[in-house]
């Protein structure tokens, strides 16, 4: 006579994951539930779940990979997803000088924070602004610190050092 | 000998078959003059190999095989006249 022992059913869902832009992957773990007598995730479940590929902002599967249960189970997955947020990036607009009359220079900045080999001309766009004026305007810090010279028709501003 | 599943669900436990006898009188019983069927166990649909070592536990298929020696060398002491 034959009989059979039927695999018990194991239950395993991957957690929600999430990483910063530029960051490495979190350990892409899950939630078992269906362990029978002592068994425990690491006698009865091997490999490892996997996720689709990428490394931009958005939305990524989790998925089963190769995570595999003994023959004693039979694994109902439950997929879940890893989301990549925007990394954080610094811009600080460089001071800039001219003088009364002559046109604006570029308003630089420098930025920090970029990931991998991203660089300014690659991810940022546009360009920065002034608020509208043309007239000398007194920065009360330089009159502070004694850095501003008259001239005879144009005020010059260089930026107040330590 | 009757033999009845042992099948399940795995659930970490020993699943063994169950083996009942009956003598002349018809009556079953889990052993016939104090002789108990031994049951041996083979993991595959038929008796191939070397028997395991106790009843099953992992999930699969089994072949059970009842062997009762003793109460064939008894069986004529029981038959009726």
């Amino acid at each position: 006579m034959t009989f059979t022992i039927t695999p018990a059913p194991l239950t395993v869902s991957a957690n929600q994951q999430s990483k910063v832009y530029g960051s490495a992957d979190p350990a892409l773990t899950y939630a078992v539930g269906g362990f029978q007598f002592s068994d425990t995730a690491a006698a009865v479940l091997s490999g490892s779940l996997s996720r689709a590929a990428g490394e931009t902002v958005g939305s990524y599967a989790v998925t089963r990979g190769t995570l595999a249960a003994n023959s004693n189970y039979t694994v109902s997955f439950t997929r879940n997803s890893l989301s990549i947020t925007p990394a954080p990036l610094t811009v600080a607009a460089s001071h800039q000088t001219k003088v009364y009359g002559s046109s604006d220079p570029a308003l630089t900045y420098v930025a920090n924070g970029f990931q991998f080999s991203d660089s300014a001309a690659t991810v940022l766009s546009g360009a920065l602004s002034r608020a509208a004026g043309e007239s000398v305007a007194l920065s009360p810090t330089s009159l502070r610190r004694g850095h501003w010279r008259p001239t005879a028709t144009t005020w010059s501003a260089s930026p107040a050092t330590a | 000998m009757t033999a009845s599943d042992g099948g399940g669900t795995y659930n970490g436990s020993a699943y063994g078959a169950t083996v009942t006898v009956q003598g002349i009188d018809g009556t079953p019983a889990s052993s016939l003059q104090g002789v108990r069927p031994t049951l041996s166990y083979y993991a595959a649909t038929t008796v191939t190999g070397t028997p395991l070592t106790g009843t099953p536990t992992a999930a699969g298929t089994y072949t059970v095989v009842a062997t009762m020696l003793g109460a064939m060398t008894t069986w004529p002491q029981t038959v009726p006249r």
